[in-house]
């Protein structure tokens, strides 16, 4: 029995079967004096009348059953209330008249039998399924107990994730190496180095070589080892002037600035920012990972030759060397080493023919 | 117990549920024809009731008839039972109903029409029988006067359904059933009696 302060009709022309009149003929128990006191609500009404049942089919026989047991509050406050049992006895009158009244309305139920109706479900389903319509989701219906170890759909769902993920690392991959100074890029340069691989570019055009094949280009650039030498090579090798630059970068190039191999290079010596000539007479060079190799072919002009040699921080020890002879060594003091981001440091080049 | 039709005979529920496959081309589940002697169950056990509803709710036999024929076909093209298959034939009976009103509407409109050009003055039926449609009238009325769930609850309960069957079919609150029921009781019986005293 709910707690129920009726504001109806009866309650209110009742003043005699009130409150007051329930607590003078009381309970022995407080709580159940206090219960009695106040008068049912519809819940209560609708309990005594149909069972409180939730999940049990409505019977009279249930019905009673379960109000002897639930609702003995509410019953005995209906035996006590006038008011209660009232409208208890006036919502069973109504319930049973709706009964009646809503028979009117019954006609007789057609003469369908389930053969009739299986057969039309049958004709139905087949129409359906020649439409392509009897198909419905699997997520419409209730967890099967079967569950098929082979679902295609939900693997292709998989299948698709896996692939968009890999499309998204390779760009982001592909992009992380476009990008000069990215740790990825540098990953993998070292990765190159360790494992001996030059990677050699031409400033303007792009050549790859290795030591036992020469490139002609007027300019060469390559991921150096921590150790890096410029070896001129030729019948007369001369040293030319060599500009070292230390850069924060990751690729060692080497620049003519001006070729040792053109005759009119000699008298063209003012013009260190000169293009280079390397389209008539180009520079050979040799590279692998930690030696560059210039060949010079042209013995009377090769030490007229200017080189621009752009070097990256990391480079430890640069050696400069002329037929096989040592003409320049030079380990890079640490501080010039990292704080030479564009110093000019010119080698001077003590060689002995 | 009939009443709740098969919907606690767990192993045929199961073994429905046991047969399904998913097609493994399409990913979705194919579906299974339930088997006959089930069907027939569900229908003997149901199809009274269902139509009983039907043509209190629909006021036309008829209507009923093709409703309910229709509702038990879905069934069928469901390929397994449901868990509460009383409700869930309620449900899509009244959803049925629901969206033949909506077509019958417009139909009724072009007919009374036409009707009323072309057909004759019905003749005057004998008093018997012109009370009993009164009666049925009155009644009619009433129920239409109600609100769309208070009609479902009062024709449930009084097909017996229980408050965990009304709610699951009407969508409210078990726990609200009883007392929404008393007072849609209240209210169709207040309705009739008036509707009855006048026309007596």
């Amino acid at each position: 029995m709910s707690t129920h302060k009726d504001s109806s009709n009866e309650h209110a022309k009742e003043p005699v079967n009130g409150p007051a009149n329930h607590a003078a003929t009381g309970s022995p128990d407080g709580a159940d004096r206090l219960r009695s006191e106040r008068h049912l609500s519809d819940a209560d009404v609708a309990a005594l009348i149909y069972g409180s049942e939730l999940d049990r089919p409505i019977s009279s026989t249930a019905q009673s059953a379960v109000v002897e047991v639930t609702h003995e509050p509410a019953r005995t406050h209906v035996d006590s209330c006038d008011v209660c049992r009232r409208r208890v006895a006036k919502a069973r009158a109504e319930d049973n008249a709706s009964a009646l009244l809503l028979s009117v309305l019954d006609a007789p139920a057609p003469t369908l039998d389930a053969a009739s109706v299986l057969a039309r479900a049958r004709e139905s389903g087949r129409s359906n399924h020649s439409r392509g319509e009897h198909t419905f989701p699997a997520r419409s219906l209730p967890t099967p107990a079967f569950v098929p170890a082979f679902v295609p759909a939900r693997r292709s769902r998989q299948y698709r994730y896996a692939m968009a993920a890999s499309f998204l690392f390779a760009a982001i991959g592909v992009t992380a190496l476009a990008f000069p100074g990215s740790p990825l890029r540098g990953l993998w340069e070292d990765v190159g180095q360790k494992s001996g691989a030059a990677t050699v570019r031409g400033v303007q055009d792009v050549t790859r070589a290795d030591a036992s094949s020469a490139v002609s280009t007027s300019s060469i650039a390559m991921a150096p080892a921590p150790n890096l030498t410029i070896d001129f090579h030729g019948t007369n090798a001369r040293l030319p002037r060599l500009t070292v630059r230390y850069c924060d970068t990751t690729f060692a190039t080497l620049r003519v600035l001006r070729s040792g191999g053109s005759p009119s290079a000699a008298s063209d010596a003012s013009s260190n920012t000169s293009p280079v000539r390397a389209a008539a007479h180009p520079e050979r060079f040799s590279v692998s990972a930690d030696r560059i190799i210039v060949m010079q072919d042209s013995s009377t002009a090769a030490g007229n030759a200017i080189y621009q040699l752009m070097v990256p921080n990391s480079t430890r020890s640069l050696s400069v060397t002329a037929r096989g002879k040592v003409a320049n060594v030079r380990r890079l003091p640490s501080d010039e080493r990292h704080n030479t981001d564009r110093c000019d440091l010119p080698i001077t080049i003590t060689w002995t023919p | 117990m009939l009443w709740r039709g098969l919907s606690q005979d767990v192993p045929i529920a199961r073994s429905l549920n046991h047969e399904r496959r998913v097609d493994a081309l399409s990913g979705q589940i194919a579906p299974m024809s339930m088997p006959d002697n089930v069907f027939t169950e569900v229908f003997r056990l149901n199809a009274p009731s269902l139509f009983r509803y039907l043509v209190r709710l629909s006021s036309d036999a008829d209507v009923a008839g093709d409703l309910m024929q229709e509702t038990f076909v879905r069934l069928y093209d469901r390929g397994s039972l449901p868990d509460d298959v009383r409700a869930w034939l309620t449900t899509v009976a009244t959803n049925l109903l629901r969206d033949d009103r909506r077509t019958a509407a417009r139909r009724t409109h072009l007919a009374e029409k036409f009707n009323a050009d072309t057909m004759p003055t019905a003749s005057p039926q004998p008093d018997a029988l012109a009370e009993a449609h009164e009666r049925r009238d009155a009644v009619r009325a009433a129920l239409a006067m109600l609100p769309e769930r208070d009609r479902q609850l009062l024709l449930l309960r009084h097909e017996g359904f229980s408050y965990h069957e009304i709610a699951t079919t009407v969508g409210v609150a078990a726990s609200s059933v009883g007392t929404l029921l008393v007072r849609a009781t209240a209210a169709f019986h207040a309705e009739c009696t008036e509707r009855l005293d006048v026309h007596a």
